[in-house]
């Protein structure tokens, strides 16, 4: 233990020791004190001397390391400036990659907080379904299987302990009168078992809830929200009503567990025989039907059992219910579809992660981003190094010196890493402020901040970590250079100065033009993201939004009938429209602009391109006044009112692609179409303009619309839009919630929000992408701005004398600030041209998430250089006057 | 520093068996070592304090030796050093290689006559 060895040792006094006893030796031998003093002066030299050379047999230890620090925090503090600007340049660099990589482990990476999470696989069988699919954000639609087909492999499976079936489902919550809407996750007594889960508080769900259709009428909470809504008391016990339909909580999920998907985290779990009880049920496929497709599936693989055996065994018995039991239920498939249904086979993910589509859309733009931050601290450690560079030139005749009276080179290096150790503590601390400030801009772009899962924990070990080795790694590089001993003796005025400094300033230019050179890319991707996002607001989606509410309804879930339903939207419609400042109501099944769709197949009058003629349209289900209300353009006819009632003739109303695609060409008003099977008995109305129905990113689709009214069900939801002037925003939101409690309180509004708000949540992806890259390249620039800004000066400085002569024998001040920009020139060009080609090849796979552009996209190239040349011209003018300033008279008396 | 004057031209590795020679008896002080090694050498060696502090501290480091404070007779602390098994090796080993050396050196300089 150093403490101890540190108290054996003592070296001062045991050498002082010997020191006292020759004097007393010299006394006893009857030699004046004095004269014996000045004896042993003589004999004995320097004790200190002595002391040095022991420590340096011992080996340097803590107490130089302190000293070190002690002189590196002195010496900081004399340069502020240097100090400040190396924080904060590498701690913009650390704190936005340890945000990053927090992020990308907690969306990409991180395992599910379970028990052994890499024995969980995902069963997916890609292949046609035919029948009803339901799929969305927990994984995609090959994934999803039937409820019977389920409960087949739960029997017939040897591989595994268990297999879980869960589904998203979300739900309308009423407990002590107060209605909320709640993400609701419908799972298998088996998906707590195989997960392998212990509860909070009370019982999870097993295998005993959900034995039979709507037995078990109990519930799980989610943990985050039971603290949320409940506050953490105990509810176990109490009843909650689910859908209208009482239930018991009987526990809480522990803390850790966030459910498996990514992008949904769970508020209550619920057993999934309890879907035909809460739902819609004349709306919902009954448990037998095989042409359902709904659930997903995972497993937990017996313990040493491979993923292929596993898949071997699940699929022999799959494969033997596809063919016997489901293919002969497949009507009106092709021979040549029945063949690929027939062909589908089990498929094993690894688990560990989840099931979730987020993970899967999140990948591209979230390694770029990792990328591109990691490019960010590559310019940050270069300004740095940069900096540290120059602080070590011209501190070289300190360091000389130092050698010169004894000091080992090790002792230098050493002493320069204490420097750099004590900015690595610094930068690392102000790295976690930086980290925190990305993680907000990041969860402030998000629509839903539960989007991300928990990432706060790996983020002070990240920025700890990544803040002292990149310091570190700065420091080292620079102390190596300033030890070399060539360097040295070109400060101390021997033949070489040149030499020395000629490797230090070209090895500072190399580090700018770098600098540059990444910044440069930086900027580029920023501005490709930065159109990207331009592009996809600025297209005019043929609406016009500004000042349009819109929200849910979903009485079905509370157990309302269709009648009931219907009644209840024609009151909240005419209420809402009395309200005043509204200027427009109407409503639709299909929410607007929300990635939603519904596609069927379309029969017109006259169009016959054959039996296997594409003839998919979308299609969906509205009020009357919805054009109107939405701010489009009806081009021909005219638009539903409340006249066409249920009784009214059938009518319906068509986009212009649908137009051209069937073929009505300008005659549409009056022909008759029909969905699904060749009736004809709907008449064509009205034709609006194309418009974005679903998404503002797709082309517009063909599409027909039909009063809902006469749609094929009385739906049990409705999404209704409400226009007003955009300044009164505000109360309107307060006048639609009166209104829909006044008619039911325990009716929850969904998803109450502006247009433009939807928009918004739908361009999260290019929002992230180009407000971070923006953010983090303009700061990239800024620091590639003061690296050259540097490394010009530290030139001129340099120069002087030479500058001097220059100007002695004739030169201009114009021709001396020329060289100057000359200089800058020669860098910002060679960075910028490699910049320039770097970045086509990272924008390359920047291209998928490109939305209306390529990646070479020639105004962002040319507006990225612009800003660089103008950055440059900047960092070069100071030092380019101040060249042009030196006096000749003193440049030349100057050394 | 000072590692060389005109009476102790001392061959590499000679101050180390010197050394553990004087501290072989027993405990014993840096001070009284050099008081000894000059006594026994009939004031031939001189050793410097810069060597002699130097070499002990690097004996020590490879465990040839090993140190304590004790006081001393005058009631002062001091720095005692005492031979370990190790130590006791290495002087065996290395007073036999210098008389070794020696008695060849001894053998050249007689047939050089």
């Amino acid at each position: 233990m150093w403490w101890r060895s540190r108290r054996n040792e003592r070296i001062g006094d045991e050498i002082r020791f010997h020191h006292d006893r020759l004097i007393e030796d010299y006394v006893a031998r009857g030699v004046d004190r004095q004269e014996a003093e000045r004896r042993v002066f003589l004999e004995f030299g320097n004790a200190g001397a002595i002391e040095e050379a022991v420590r340096d047999v011992r080996g340097r230890r803590f107490d130089d390391f302190r000293t070190d620090v002690r002189y590196a925090l002195r010496t900081l503090r004399r340069h502020p400036g240097f100090a400040a600007i190396a924080v904060l340049t590498l701690a913009l660099g650390v704190g936005a990659n340890a945000a990053v990589v927090s992020i990308v482990y907690g969306i990409l990476l991180k395992p599910l907080a379970v028990p052994e999470p890499h024995q969980l696989v995902n069963i997916v069988s890609p292949g046609p379904r035919s029948g009803s699919v339901d799929c969305g954000t927990i994984g995609r639609c090959e994934a999803v299987f039937s409820y019977p087909m389920f409960r087949d492999l739960e029997r017939v499976q040897t591989a595994f302990t268990g297999i879980a079936a869960h589904s998203g489902f979300d739900v309308n919550l009423t407990y002590r009168g107060e209605a909320t809407r709640n993400r609701g996750l419908l799972v298998s007594g088996s998906y707590f078992p195989v997960l392998g889960q212990r509860p909070a508080l009370g019982r999870l769900l097993g295998p005993v809830d959900d034995q039979a259709v709507g037995a078990a009428q109990v519930v799980v909470l989610g943990h985050a929200f039971w603290k949320r809504r409940f506050g953490r008391i105990d509810v176990v016990g109490d009843t909650i009503t689910v859908n209208g339909q009482p239930m018991t909580v009987v526990g809480v999920v522990s803390e850790e567990f966030e459910g498996t998907t990514v992008g949904l985290k769970p508020d209550v779990f619920i057993p999934i025989t309890m879907r035909w009880r809460l739902a819609n049920a004349s709306a919902m496929p009954p448990p037998d039907q095989r042409r359902a497709y709904w659930l997903f599936l995972f497993a937990r693989l017996k313990p040493g059992l491979s993923i292929e055996q596993a898949r071997t065994a699940l699929d022999t018995p799959y494969r033997a219910i596809i063919n016997e039991f489901e293919v002969p239920l497949q009507e009106g498939m092709s021979d040549q579809l029945l063949a690929q249904f027939r062909a589908k086979a089990i498929r094993l993910d690894p688990g560990s992660r989840g099931q979730s589509t987020f993970i899967v859309e999140a990948r591209v733009p979230l390694t770029l981003l990792a990328a591109f931050t990691t490019l960010v601290l590559v310019v940050a450690s270069m300004n740095v190094a940069n900096l540290v560079l120059a602080r070590v030139a011209s501190r070289s005749k300190e360091l000389a010196t130092r050698l010169s009276i004894g000091a080992t080179r090790g002792r230098l290096m050493a002493h320069l890493m204490a420097e750099s150790s004590v900015l690595a503590v610094i930068t690392a601390l102000v790295s976690l402020l930086v980290a925190q400030w990305t993680l907000d801009l990041f969860r402030g772009l998000l629509p839903d901040p539960e989007l991300l899962p928990n990432v706060e924990t790996p983020i002070p070990f990240v920025a700890g970590a990544v803040g002292v080795a990149a310091s570190l790694a700065v420091g080292l590089f620079p102390a190596f250079q300033a030890t070399r001993a060539d360097v040295l003796s070109a400060v101390r005025g021997q033949p070489g100065v040149a030499a020395g400094t000629r490797r230090l300033s070209r090895l500072r230019r190399t580090l700018a033009t770098a600098q540059v050179a990444l910044s440069m890319v930086l900027v580029i991707l920023a501005g490709l993201f930065t159109k990207s996002l331009a592009n996809v607001m600025g297209g005019d989606p043929g609406l016009k939004t500004d000042g349009v509410l819109m929200f849910g309804l979903v009485p079905a879930r509370n157990g309302y009938t269709e009648p009931r339903s219907a009644a209840l939207f024609d009151r909240l419609e005419t209420e809402i429209a009395g309200l005043p400042g509204v200027s427009g109501v109407s409503s639709s099944t299909t929410p607007i602009l929300s990635g939603q769709h519904r596609v069927t197949q379309g029969f017109v009058e006259g169009f016959d391109a054959g039996l296997d003629a594409d003839r998919d349209t979308q299609y969906d289900e509205i009020g009357s006044g919805y054009f109107r209300t939405l701010g489009i353009q009806v081009i021909a006819g005219r638009e539903f009112t409340a006249a066409d009632s249920e009784r009214a003739p059938k009518v319906a109303i068509v986009n212009e692609r649908f137009a051209r695609k069937f073929g009505l060409g300008s005659k549409a008003i009056g022909k008759r179409m029909s969905p699904r099977t060749p009736v004809l008995d709907v008449e064509i109305v009205g034709v609006v303009k194309d418009f974005k129905q679903t998404n503002v990113r797709d082309a517009v689709a063909p599409m027909y619309f039909v009063p809902h009214r006469q749609g094929t069900r009385r739906p049990g939801q409705m999404v209704f839009y409400v226009r007003s002037s955009p300044d009164a925003l505000g109360s309107m939101v307060a006048g639609i919630r009166r209104v829909v409690r006044g008619i039911d309180p325990n009716l929850p509004i969904e998803e109450l929000r502006t247009v433009n708000e939807t928009i918004r949540g739908m361009t999260t992806g290019e929002r992230v992408m180009s407000v971070m890259t923006t953010a983090f390249a303009l700061l990239a620039l800024v620091v590639a701005a003061i690296g050259l800004y540097g490394t010009l000066a530290h030139m001129v400085a340099q120069r002087t004398p030479e500058i001097g002569v220059r100007m002695t024998l004739g030169a201009t001040r114009r021709e001396v600030r020329w060289m100057v920009f000359r200089q800058m020139a020669a860098i910002t060009v060679t960075g910028g041209a490699i910049g320039l080609s770097v970045a086509l090849m990272v924008g390359r796979l920047a291209q998928q998430i490109l939305f209306g552009l390529q990646f070479h996209d020639a105004l962002v190239i040319f507006s990225s250089l612009t800003v660089l040349a103008g950055v440059a011209l900047v960092a070069g003018v100071v030092p380019a006057h101040r060249a042009a300033c030196v006096d000749p008279m003193r440049a030349l008396k100057f050394d | 520093m000072a590692d060389s004057s005109p009476k102790s031209d001392l061959l590499q590795g000679t101050l180390d068996v010197l050394v553990l020679k004087v501290v072989a008896p027993g405990p014993i002080h840096g001070y009284a070592i050099a008081q000894r090694l000059q006594q026994l050498s009939s004031s031939v060696l001189q050793v410097q304090q810069g060597s002699l502090y130097p070499a002990l501290h690097r004996l020590e480091k490879r465990r040839w030796l090993k140190a304590e404070w004790a006081a001393t007779d005058t009631g002062r602390e001091a720095r005692f050093y005492t031979l370990t098994r190790l130590g006791r090796q290495q002087l065996e080993a290395q007073r036999e290689s210098w008389e070794r050396l020696s008695a060849a050196i001894s053998g050249i300089l007689r047939t050089a006559e």
